[in-house]
């Protein structure tokens, strides 16, 4: 599914009790380890495996559990282990590659419109506001047609209806920061300007923005992966997760696993890092920011 | 009320205008050259120099973009480089397909939504083992879930067709919505093919935005629960159960509905994929093909057409919101 | 006659929390017919735990656990298990919570919760009026958002009363009210229990409050009873040694207002040794040839047990504290001045539309004189403060702050909580104090660490402190940390925001005495906002009434309560239940 940011971040502050001493909880941790080890395999698998992802080496559509081929070949006869694991490599480098540089473009632009305010807010919030009322992943589809299919333009297309939301919450949160008390006695006692932000309204925002993102990398996984599918990802041969799934539709009938194993990869990937998101959320949450 | 249409009128507008503009001006910076998607690789040059002056694309960028903006207002989408057929005359039988399809996909949605967010009100291992099942499927791409569901219920279980959004094409109703079309011609067979070929990609889109909305409105509902208000309806000795459903829910609502909208922009673009994957004649179907063959006026046509529909479909959200909320102005 | 309430041996522990808390434990009393109790604590002494018990809101919580019984009109009851409940709760006892906004659903009419309660909507338009609020027919068709907060407590009242309940509980009832609000809610309240006949439990931290309206009080501390009686003797003669602490520190028009309030504590009796010590040590240098004498002058004066036992004796002056100002010729010059001062608001509905707050108001505060601003919520005393600060803007009018450069204007707001930046040490905040400062910005390292350690001396806080965030410490503590904060390098003036009115009694007596020893040693000038015309009347010289946008009246403090003329003044004074 192609999602948005949550934008339903509970802001509430939660007070320190000792309710929960880890903040991370058994499934969550499962999952960071899990997604550790997939990290590693995706990085290590490609290197050790004696395939190449896009030349054949073997014969084709062998079923998974074949000797040689854990998840079996597709149609062409690649492995499809060694595929997996550098689309997966891809997918998980595309998608922190879009999240943190889109949030962090909305961070600064956010943090400049709340901190400054007057026009420059305004005009910000403006074009956040027609960003806004886009379709965004459709737009991110229109747009990363018209720049020609790649994994780039995905990105970029991406990146484009993103940042307003991003903006919007670093801006919302700088604006609640700015106005609370804390800030207003900081500034009585003499802080002004950069050493202000930095020291009193930045480590309140940092941390919902980080929480937001950290969030949203399962879904951009599955983003880049459904663009790449209705062909807007980089062309064929390439090892991509998407790609895979969407070349391997026509053996659905007699050679399920050519489709269906890529997709599973996309699904785990996000899986994972959905369940740390939430488990970063909670470390967040207990420090009592 | 007239004042919040007219409002969100002229937003449509202000949506429409930067949609084309955004997607004009990429689509003139990008690779992608439609000539030679028009006419092939190979084309010689003089018949790619006609082309270039049939579609106007010798002109000068703004002229382009205005002659686009002349023909939008007059209801031209312009015409289709691959097809070579008027955009908006493809696009009026797909335009009701896509609709159906959404909006039994937001009837799944909703429902599902519902039921588990009950469950998420449950205690105890099975609801655990729901919540994770759930969690994971929404964790999923589409066409993850679509390819899965045609393994399971059309190869293995033949409990629903695979392809396309009927089997027998002879009712050609008014509205083209068949499930409609076939009651209004009072041919309940045809409806009820229609219904099951709208089952398995309808759920595949729906699963994502339902287990989301679940979320929302099960925390809202348990933030309902603990709340004053509700310490106020026990201790005038109202039943939990009254206070589930005349506080609890009305106040949880509001949230989820705002959600919904979010929502509904998403799987819209699902539906994209899932319609590529069921072969459903649908904008989703269409846009792919446009999107390989880079051809401008269909991706522009289809963005705006589902830009509308968002918009509309935003406005209908917060229309329902004021409605549920007595606290929200329209605005 | 047996009583319409009976708690027996009553304990109540939460297991949730680490360690398990036991918040009530071994209470009991007893409550008849007509008979109003007040329940009186401070935060954490179990009142609320109490007043949730005996409604029966403790049951949907399987980690609570108790001990003892409770019976309401013959029905005995466990205070955590459901059983018998469901024919008691809300039919026998009903409640009045504190909060009226979050205690009504916001997506339902007036009109619709009360015809739950009373069955007919003749019935409800009954309630509506008997409990005085006009236009009955339009607040039952309206939503609570827009009711003003004793429309809402009214309805609430409706609410809680239309089964005709025999025990009604008011849980802080009118905590979150105006005072002049707050008087009309609790004469609505012993009006309808004369006609009813029920029985009140009235949960409160407001010791005036609990005065005013209850026939009998029992004082709670850490989950026990330690006082109980009529009130009358309660108030007049405590026997315990908390309950004469807390009626000491009770502010009333009474109080004595050129001493410490309440009774002596540690904390501040050695804030005051500092600032004794202070002051000799100026003493000794100006009068340097002389200085035998001077210290004949005052022997021991300055050691903890003197200073203790002189206010015991309720010997020690203010005026003690104060150096000897150096003699100076004609007038005292301004340190604050405002001339028709004008100010509004964006209201954000409809482009021009903006509220005005203030109408020309001029006030002029004097070097070394505390000034009081007092007035109800929306009367725009904040938005004066705020200006003085500098942290907003007038529209028209001059503030004029001769001599005073942006040191010399410190602030004290009302939630030092949500004041102090909370991922910040107590210590980083201090010493940014100082870095900021013309005064201390070109100090070295040391210098600032002697300066931040002496401003924590004067608020009498434990120098460890310095390395804990704001965080981990009690709601008095980071009042004086931020008191500390704006005085680590003394201003010319201080601003307070009404900085007790979050704190419990004994905490606010201790802030106030804290603020009036750094005032007068110091001799710092104070501009201090409150509702509350007691604790005005103790911190200040002279005290301005304000109400919607004017200043309507300025008098001495020494005799407020004879010269204040305006009605709405005196509507204030009223408000201080003595």
């Amino acid at each position: 599914m192609l999602s948005f940011p949550d934008l339903r971040l509970d802001r509430g502050r939660i007070r320190r009790t000792g309710r929960r001493a880890l903040p991370f909880s058994l499934g969550e941790s499962i999952a960071l380890v899990c997604l550790l080890l997939v990290v590693i395999a995706s990085i290590l698998g490609p290197i050790v495996s004696p395939y190449s992802p896009i030349i054949p080496s073997g014969a084709q559509l062998l079923p998974p559990g074949s000797p040689g081929h854990l998840f079996g070949t597709d149609n062409l006869g690649l492995d499809v282990l060694t595929r997996v694991m550098v689309g997966a490599r891809t997918s998980l480098f595309a998608a922190v590659v879009t999240t943190a540089c889109t949030s962090t473009l909305g961070l600064i632009l956010g943090t400049i419109a709340g901190v400054v305010g007057g026009w420059l807010d305004n005009i910000l919030m403006r074009i956040t506001d027609v960003f806004l009322a886009f379709p965004g992943p459709i737009v991110a589809m229109a747009i990363s047609a018209a720049l020609g299919a790649s994994l780039s333009s995905s990105i970029i297309g991406i990146a484009i209806v993103w940042w307003p939301l991003y903006a919007r919450l670093a801006r919302g949160e700088v604006r609640r920061t700015a106005t609370s008390m804390h800030v207003e006695a900081a500034r009585m006692s003499g802080s002004r300007g950069i050493s202000l932000v930095l020291r009193h309204i930045l480590p309140s925002t940092l941390p919902t923005v980080a929480i937001s993102a950290s969030l949203d990398i399962g879904g951009v996984i599955a983003v880049l992966a459904s663009l790449s599918f209705i062909g807007l990802g980089t062309p064929a041969p390439a090892p991509e997760l998407g790609l895979m799934a969407s070349m391997g539709m026509q053996y659905l009938l007699n050679s399920w696993w050519v489709p269906v194993i890529p997709g599973l990869v996309v699904a785990l990937l996000a899986l994972l890092c959905n369940y740390t998101g939430d488990g970063l959320r909670g470390v967040l949450r207990a420090r009592g920011v | 009320m007239a004042k919040f249409l007219l409002r969100r009128a002229g937003s449509l507008v202000v949506v429409l205008l930067s949609l084309s503009v955004l997607v004009f001006v990429l689509q003139r910076i990008g690779k992608a050259d439609p000539v030679r998607a028009y006419l092939g690789a190979n084309a010689p040059a003089l018949a790619v120099t006609q082309a270039r002056a049939k579609f106007g694309l010798d002109q000068p960028m703004l002229v382009q973009y205005w002659n686009y903006l002349v023909g939008l207002v007059h209801g031209d989408l312009g015409m289709s480089y691959s097809t070579r057929r008027p955009v908006t005359v493809e696009l009026a039988d797909k335009v009701p397909a896509t609709l159906e399809l959404a909006v039994w996909a937001l009837f799944f949605a909703i429902i599902i939504a519902v039921v588990l967010a009950g469950v998420y009100s449950l205690k105890g291992p099975v609801s655990g083992v729901i919540r994770l099942v759930f969690f994971s499927l929404a964790s999923a791409p589409s066409f993850l879930l679509a390819t899965l569901m045609l393994l399971l219920f059309f190869m293995q279980l033949h409990w629903f067709p695979a392809v396309g959004r009927i089997g027998d094409p002879s009712v050609n109703g008014p509205t083209g919505f068949y499930v409609l079309d076939g009651l209004l011609a009072g041919n309940l067979a045809y409806s009820w093919d229609a219904v099951q070929h709208l089952v398995l990609p309808a759920l595949a889109a729906s699963i994502g935005p339902g287990v989301a909305l679940a979320r929302v409105l099960a925390d809202g509902l348990s933030f309902g629960m603990g709340s004053n208000y509700a310490r106020t309806a026990r201790s005038l000795a109202e039943s939990e159960r009254s206070i589930l459903f005349r506080h609890a829910l009305r106040n949880a609502s509001s949230p989820a509905l705002s959600m919904f909208g979010v929502l509904a922009g998403s799987m819209l673009s699902s539906l994209v994929v899932v319609e590529q994957i069921f072969s459903w004649n649908g904008l989703g179907q269409y846009l792919s093909t446009a999107i390989t063959s880079a051809d401008f006026p269909a991706v522009a046509g289809v963005s705006l057409v589902l830009g509308a529909v968002y918009v509309v479909l935003t406005a209908m959200v917060d229309i329902v919101l004021a409605l549920v909320d007595p606290r929200v102005k329209l605005a | 006659m047996t009583p319409v309430l009976d708690v027996s041996e009553m304990s109540i522990s939460y297991g949730s929390r680490t360690p398990a808390l036991l918040a009530v434990s071994d209470v009991s009393f007893t409550v008849d017919s007509g008979q109003c109790l007040g329940v009186v604590g401070e935060s954490g002494s179990g009142k609320s735990t109490t007043g949730l018990a005996i409604q029966g809101l403790l049951t949907r919580d399987s980690s609570v656990t108790s001990t003892g019984s409770i019976t309401i009109a013959g029905t005995e009851l466990d205070p955590v298990l459901e059983t018998g409940w469901r024919q008691v709760r809300g039919r026998k006892v009903t409640t009045v919570f504190q909060d009226p906004m979050s205690s009504l659903d916001p997506t339902m009419t007036v009109g619709r919760m009360l015809t739950f309660v009373t069955g007919s909507k003749a019935e409800s338009l009954r309630w509506l009026e008997e409990v005085e609020l006009r236009n009955p027919a339009v607040v039952y068709g309206s939503y609570p958002h827009q009711l003003s907060g004793g429309m809402r407590q009214r309805v609430m009242i409706a609410l809680a009363l239309a089964r005709r309940p025999a025990l009604l509980i008011a849980d802080e009832p009118t905590t979150a009210l105006d005072v002049s609000v707050q008087a009309q809610i609790l004469k609505l309240l012993r009006r309808e229990q004369a006609a009813l006949g029920c029985g009140i439990v009235f949960v409160t931290h407001d010791l005036g409050v609990a005065k005013a309206m209850c026939d009998d009080i029992v004082v709670m501390r850490k989950g026990r009873i330690v006082e109980r009686g009529s009130a009358t003797r309660v108030f007049a003669s405590p026997e315990s040694d908390y309950a004469r602490h807390l009626m000491e520190s009770r502010l009333t028009m009474a109080t004595d207002r050129h001493r410490p309030v309440g009774l002596p504590e540690p904390t501040v009796v050695s804030a005051m040794v500092e600032a004794l010590n202070e002051n000799r040590a100026v003493d000794e240098d100006s009068a340097a040839p002389d200085a035998t004498a001077s210290e004949v002058a005052v022997p021991d004066a300055t050691e903890p047990p003197a200073v203790t036992a002189e206010w015991e004796a309720k010997a020690l002056l203010w005026s003690r504290f104060r150096p000897e100002p150096a003699v100076r010729d004609g007038e005292p010059e301004a340190i604050l001045e405002f001339a028709g001062v004008s100010k509004s608001f964006h209201t954000g509905g409809g482009r021009r539309g903006r509220k005005p707050v203030l109408f020309s108001v001029s006030l002029r505060v004097e070097e070394r004189e505390s000034v009081a601003l007092v007035g109800e919520s929306g009367s725009g005393k904040s938005t004066i403060l705020r200006i003085a600060a500098g942290l907003e803007t007038a529209d028209s009018g001059s503030v004029r702050r001769p001599r005073l450069h942006a040191d010399d204007i410190q602030v004290i707001f009302q939630d030092a909580g949500a004041s102090l930046t909370p991922w910040l040490t107590v210590g980083q905040l201090l010493t940014e104090r100082v870095r900021n400062s013309k005064r201390g910005g070109a100090k070295s390292r040391a210098e600032i660490d002697e300066l931040v350690g002496v401003a924590m001396d004067r608020v009498s806080l434990d120098r460890e402190l310095l390395r804990s965030k704001p965080g981990l410490l009690s709601g008095g503590q980071r009042q004086r940390v931020a008191i500390a904060r704006a005085i680590v390098i003394p201003p010319a003036i201080l601003l307070c925001d009404e900085p007790t009115s979050a704190l419990d009694v004994s905490t606010a007596s201790t802030v106030l005495n804290l603020l009036n020893l750094l005032r007068h040693s110091l001799g710092i000038s104070v501009l201090f906002v409150t509702h509350d015309l007691a604790a005005a009347r103790v911190i200040s010289d002279r005290i301005l009434v304000i109400s919607d946008g004017r200043i309507i009246e300025s008098v001495l403090s020494e005799d407020v309560g004879e010269s204040v003329s305006s009605d709405y003044g005196r509507r204030l004074l009223d408000a201080v239940l003595s």
